[in-house]
Parts: structure tokens; C-alpha cells; sequence
């Protein structure tokens, strides 16, 4: 199958590719896995004070079009708000990427993915407060 | 509609199976349909002798393996583990396969550190494989059932990757 050339470009140079500290409380981890192909991935928040998310970073392990999903939502969720953030929809990202049927649910990780790390966020400064 | 895999080899329909039976069944019922037996009998005959052959190899494959027979199972209950939407693992479990992933790819030139890897996951398929039997025993412990398939699912795909890894050293 092939693969776009926007999917190529971030499976070539995955922007964001790396690991923030997940005890910081401005930190939110979110982890979701694929069990249909076994895809693991992770993605990580950190959010300023006044809840714009200042940095992204991803690690996924699959198939390209899974690692160009979540390498495009770094992008895409730095300067986010969090109710901005938890707007990015799948379909964007398949669209963006052009990806084929058979690849959307790389693209639901990835939205996933979102949910979970804010998910996180929140419920660690649930805590806090 | 084709034939359940279970009435197919003659086994009860339960995750526990005896696979001395399995493999004896299988071989019998190969020998009674095997398509050179049809070699004189009408094209019809022989396609339908042929089209048995391919389900009963399908069968047996699928029930020799603790994972397929698992997803198997779920699927007769109308469960698709495959199903591409869900993607809520445990947490913990994800951190594990995460760990695993990155040591893989720290060690891939390293065959004892690879060998290590395999046998610790192994461990731990044994110890997630064991609960199974159980899982499947009471119908209102499905849904632990379809946890721990799913599992096995990550678990089968690294080990995958390691053998992979392991051939290319070789």
C-alpha cells in the first residue's frame, strides 16, 4: 500500500518524537493501543498556568500512518487550549494525511490519544486542588 | 453458513481442549475427505471435497492456537476483538508494552539481551495465558476474557518484532 507523501514526511522526520517528565503536574500522559495490529502510543502535554498547552511530545510504536498520526497532532496541539485541544477530531487527521480507509484507526488512535492525556492532566490537578 | 469449527473436528465447544483429540480428529477427517480420494468422482465432488479440506486445515489451525481459539470463541459470542474503535487498554499494561518496545529497540543488535526479553514476556504470556480457562468457564466473565485476548494480541505482535530482530542478527 501506499503511503502519502505527508505520512512519509512525518514517518521520515517525526516532529516531537521524545518523553516529558510524567510526575511534573503540568504534565498529562495519554497511552492507547491498537489491539487489531498492536500498535502502542504515548503522548504527552505540558500545559501552562493558563491552560495552553506549551509542548507535545510523542512515542509510537506501528505502522507509519500511526506515527505520522500522532507526529501531526504534536504539531497541531501546540498552543492549544485544552477545550481546543480535546476538539481534534480523527477525521482531520485522516484528512490531513490523506489516509485510506484501512489506516483511519491510526487516526483514532491518535485522537485518542488526546482524550487520554488530557484526561490525565485533569485528573492530576483534580488532585492538586 | 459454514460449519462450527468445533462441531467440525467433534470437540466441545469450551477454551479448554484436549489437543491429543484435536490432532487425532483432524488427521482422521483429512484421510476420510482428502480430494485425491475423489480422483475418479464427478468435478462437483471433488470442488466439495476440496472446499471441505480448506475448512477443516482453517479449523484446525484456528483451535490449535490458544489465541485464535480465544478469539474464536469471543467471535461465537459475537465479539470482534479486532474491532478497530477500541483502543482503552489498561494503562499499566500499555506502560509494559511501551518498556518492552523501548528495550527491543534499545538492544536490537544485542541477541542475549533479545533472548532475555523473550523469556521475560514469555513469562508473563504464560501467567496472562493461565487465566483464561477461567475467564471462559462462566459466561459473565467474558468480558475478562476479551481483556486478556486482547493482550495477547500486543503480546504476539512484539514477539513478533523480536524474532524479527533475532533473525537479522543470525
Amino acid at each position: 500500500m501506499a503511503y502519502s507523501d505527508k505520512v512519509l514526511d512525518h514517518y521520515e522526520n517525526p516532529r516531537n518524537v521524545g518523553t516529558l517528565d510524567k510526575d511534573d503536574p503540568h504534565v498529562g500522559t495519554g497511552m492507547v493501543g491498537a489491539p487489531a495490529c498492536g500498535d502502542v502510543m504515548k503522548l504527552q502535554i505540558k500545559v501552562s498556568d493558563d491552560g495552553v498547552i506549551e509542548d507535545a511530545k510523542f512515542k509510537t510504536y506501528g505502522c507509519g500512518s500511526a506515527i505520522a498520526s500522532s507526529s501531526l497532532v504534536t504539531e497541531w496541539l501546540k498552543g492549544k487550549t485544552l477545550d481546543q485541544a480535546s476538539e481534534i477530531k480523527n477525521s482531520a487527521i485522516a484528512e490531513e494525511l490523506a489516509l485510506p480507509p484501512v489506516k483511519i484507526h491510526c487516526s483514532v488512535l491518535a485522537e485518542d490519544a488526546i482524550k487520554s492525556a488530557i484526561a490525565d492532566l485533569k485528573s492530576k490537578q483534580g488532585k492538586l486542588n | 453458513m459454514s460449519l462450527n469449527f468445533f462441531t467440525l473436528l467433534q470437540l466441545p465447544e469450551t477454551f479448554v481442549i484436549d489437543l491429543k483429540k484435536l490432532d487425532q480428529n483432524y488427521q482422521s477427517i483429512q484421510k476420510e475427505i482428502h480430494p485425491d480420494r475423489f480422483a475418479s468422482l464427478a468435478d462437483e465432488e471433488k470442488k466439495a471435497s476440496i472446499k471441505k479440506t480448506a475448512e477443516v486445515n482453517d479449523a484446525y489451525q484456528t483451535l490449535k492456537s490458544p489465541i485464535r481459539r480465544a478469539e474464536y470463541l469471543l467471535h461465537l459470542h459475537d465479539i470482534n476483538i479486532h474491532d478497530e474503535k477500541y483502543t482503552a487498554v489498561p494503562q499499566d499494561f500499555l506502560m509494559q508494552q511501551m518498556e518492552w518496545r523501548e528495550e527491543l529497540e534499545t538492544h536490537k543488535q544485542n541477541k542475549e539481551a533479545l533472548e532475555k526479553l523473550v523469556s521475560d514476556i514469555q513469562k508473563n504470556k504464560d501467567e496472562i495465558m493461565s487465566q483464561l480457562p477461567k475467564f471462559f468457564k462462566n459466561k459473565s466473565n467474558l468480558h475478562d476474557a476479551i481483556k486478556v485476548t486482547r493482550e495477547l494480541n500486543f503480546i504476539e505482535k512484539i514477539e513478533q518484532h523480536i524474532n524479527d530482530a533475532l533473525i537479522e542478527i543470525i
